[in-house]
């Protein structure tokens, strides 16, 4: 099978489970849509034919959080501006993906990039702190103060306020 | 509806309304991988040739000082291409006193090294895949000369081709070399490796290796697994015969609960670890208090933790440690402290205080520096880390180098003026011989070998 065949068949696949994966980074569908297509380049343009679909998976899925966390913000306005500037298109008129789940996608819009990454690695993709660690190149300690920075911010925004908080703080994968 | 489960109704929510919307065409993705293939091809069809013609034509000599300043005049180019001639690589000036070996930068493609050790005239140097780019398989190098490095053997039938995965140490001992990271690896001479399992404990599921030292006879493995609180509970399995391994007593190990190891020097007769410890009791707790910890050890079983709690430590971690003339150096960060660039002096490894912080220089509270590596060059310390800053609409993680001269306090210093500096200073066939960047260094740069000048 030729890279492009390799190509077609895994964006068909695993394409819109990268797109939500995407989402979540972004919070915004064509922005992880440009995501996912930016970071299937960086991936075969390296590609080595005959390479498994998870292997592949894991390589997008890297190349999008490295993409997210160094060029996806030169793209963006700051997000300490953007919430001032683009609030009510961002939350006053969430995009079809968030119609009734603008508190969870407004919470994340106040994150920083690597707050929303520690988020979206940690409750989504369940990882643990050391691994999150190595995903982004920064120290465990940096790890846990984002973090906790994160779960600060989220914690008025979210449906019932501590209750809330006390679940994504105590919830989920006990490590 | 839990957060987790929250976060996963939108992600599929994402992939509902991209199905919908017939997804993306991969016409375009495809004219783009293309493009990036050609590119890569060309680039490296080019520098190969520019290589090879610099060597045959002008000498190793000439070859060695590539990196440091363009090509001559007379130096034959490559055939013309339709994208013009090949740009020559824009790098920065080597430290005084120090030069470029000229190795092929190829050789370590887009990793980075972490840890070096010279046994028998032999350099052996571990380090991370890149994140993205092209596989490294496994990330260990070895050399006889300072300019001639090639990669090690892996593990047979052990597939290294993840991105970003890490060696973060190599170890010599008695009993060969150990190389831990995403897993425990032994080789007797740096070039053919093997993956080592120890026992049923250390293979447990969850358990990740910290640390392996050596001291005397005696080799040991600091082990740990996460609980489903959240805690550490370490493990010590040493051998002192490179055969038959021992897990020793828990009381032991209970000096390092939850507790973090990043580093682990040796100077002779004594054994000095650097990490952090957490302070809380729960899983919340853990996730925010922390203080920065070191250990000392004698025999590598029986270990002392000889940092305090309080104003200094606590809100930090140790990251890197140096052995030198005054004693001890180590550097790390304040993630829940200043944010600042830290480091730690102590002129016994059992007495140590936070030196003077270099100001901050970012946007307020939303910036953070983070030190990741330190060496000692000559008398002076030079440490690398990163200086993240999210204000900054780009390049929010940018590399950042410090030094601290004798008597000084700790800077901050523009590595285009001081040139780069070795880092994992070692030792090949009696020349030393350093890396660039230091561990942690933000931004993809291709590892440069450094050596004394002539």
């Amino acid at each position: 099978m030729s890279w492009e065949d390799e190509l077609d068949e895994f964006a068909r696949v695993r394409g819109p489970a990268l797109v939500g994966y995407g989402y979540l980074l972004t919070g915004e569908l064509h922005a992880a849509q440009d995501l996912v297509q930016d970071a299937f380049v960086r991936t075969f343009a390296r590609h080595r034919a005959g390479t498994d679909a998870d292997r592949i998976e894991a390589y997008v899925r890297q190349a999008m959080l490295n993409i997210y966390r160094d060029d996806y913000r030169k793209r963006r306005t700051w997000f300490g501006v953007r919430p001032l500037v683009a609030e009510r298109a961002a939350y006053g008129s969430p995009d079809v993906v968030a119609a009734d789940r603008v508190d969870v996608h407004a919470a994340l819009g106040r994150l920083s990039p690597r707050e929303r990454a520690c988020i979206v690695l940690r409750h989504y993709d369940d990882l643990t702190v050391p691994e999150i660690a190595s995903r982004l190149a920064v120290s465990e300690g940096a790890v846990k103060r984002y973090l906790s920075d994160a779960r600060m911010r989220l914690e008025p925004l979210l449906d019932d306020g501590a209750d809330d908080v006390d679940v994504i703080m105590l919830k989920g994968t006990g490590r | 509806m839990t957060f987790d489960a929250e976060l996963h109704d939108l992600a599929g929510r994402a992939v509902d309304a991209h199905v919908r919307s017939d997804g993306f065409a991969t016409a375009a993705v495809k004219g783009r991988v293309r493009r990036a293939r050609r590119v890569r091809t060309t680039a490296a069809a080019a520098g190969t040739l520019a290589v090879v013609a610099l060597v045959s034509t002008l000498g190793v000599a000439a070859a060695q000082d590539w990196w440091e300043r363009p090509a001559p005049a007379d130096t034959p180019t490559p055939a013309p291409t339709e994208i013009g001639p090949t740009p020559v690589p824009e790098v920065e000036p080597v430290l005084a006193g120090w030069q470029d070996a000229g190795v092929d930068p190829d050789v370590f493609g887009d990793a980075t090294v972490t840890s070096a050790v010279s046994v028998d005239g032999r350099a052996v140097v571990v380090g991370c895949a890149a994140a993205t780019g092209t596989p490294v398989g496994f990330p260990a190098w070895v050399a006889d000369d300072p300019t001639t490095w090639r990669r090690a053997d892996p593990p047979p039938t052990i597939a290294f081709d993840q991105l970003g995965e890490c060696l973060r140490d190599v170890v010599a001992t008695p009993y060969g070399l150990f190389a831990h990271g995403f897993g425990l690896y032994h080789s007797a001479d740096g070039e053919a490796w093997e993956q080592v399992s120890l026992d049923s404990t250390l293979a447990a599921p969850g358990t990740f290796v910290m640390a392996v030292f050596a001291v005397g006879d005696r080799v040991t493995v600091l082990g740990a697994r996460a609980t489903d609180e959240g805690a550490v509970v370490p493990t010590l399995v040493s051998t002192t015969d490179g055969v038959t391994w021992t897990e020793a007593s828990p009381d032991l190990a209970a000096v390092f609960d939850d507790a973090s190891v990043v580093d682990v020097v040796s100077t002779g007769d004594r054994l000095l670890a650097v990490g952090n410890r957490n302070l809380g009791t729960t899983e919340a707790e853990r996730g925010t208090a922390i203080t920065a910890s070191a250990w000392v050890s004698t025999d590598g079983l029986t270990w002392a933790l000889v940092t305090p709690e309080g104003p200094g430590f606590d809100g930090c971690d140790m990251g890197e440690v140096a052995v030198t003339a005054a004693g001890y150096a180590a550097i790390g960060s304040c993630p829940f402290g200043s944010m600042l660039m830290t480091a730690w002096s102590s002129p016994d490894g059992t007495t140590w205080s936070q030196d003077a912080q270099p100001a901050a220089e970012g946007e307020g509270s939303l910036a953070s520096q983070e030190t990741t590596a330190v060496t000692l060059v000559g008398e002076d310390l030079y440490a690398t880390g990163q200086d993240y800053d999210p204000s900054r609409l780009e390049d929010q993680s940018q590399g950042a180098l410090w030094r601290k001269l004798p008597g000084g306090q700790w800077e901050r210093v523009d590595v285009t003026e001081t040139g780069v500096v070795p880092f994992l200073i070692t030792e090949v066939d009696g020349t030393a011989v350093g890396f660039w960047p230091g561990a942690g260094w933000p931004i993809s740069t291709p590892v440069r070998v450094l050596v004394p000048a002539e």
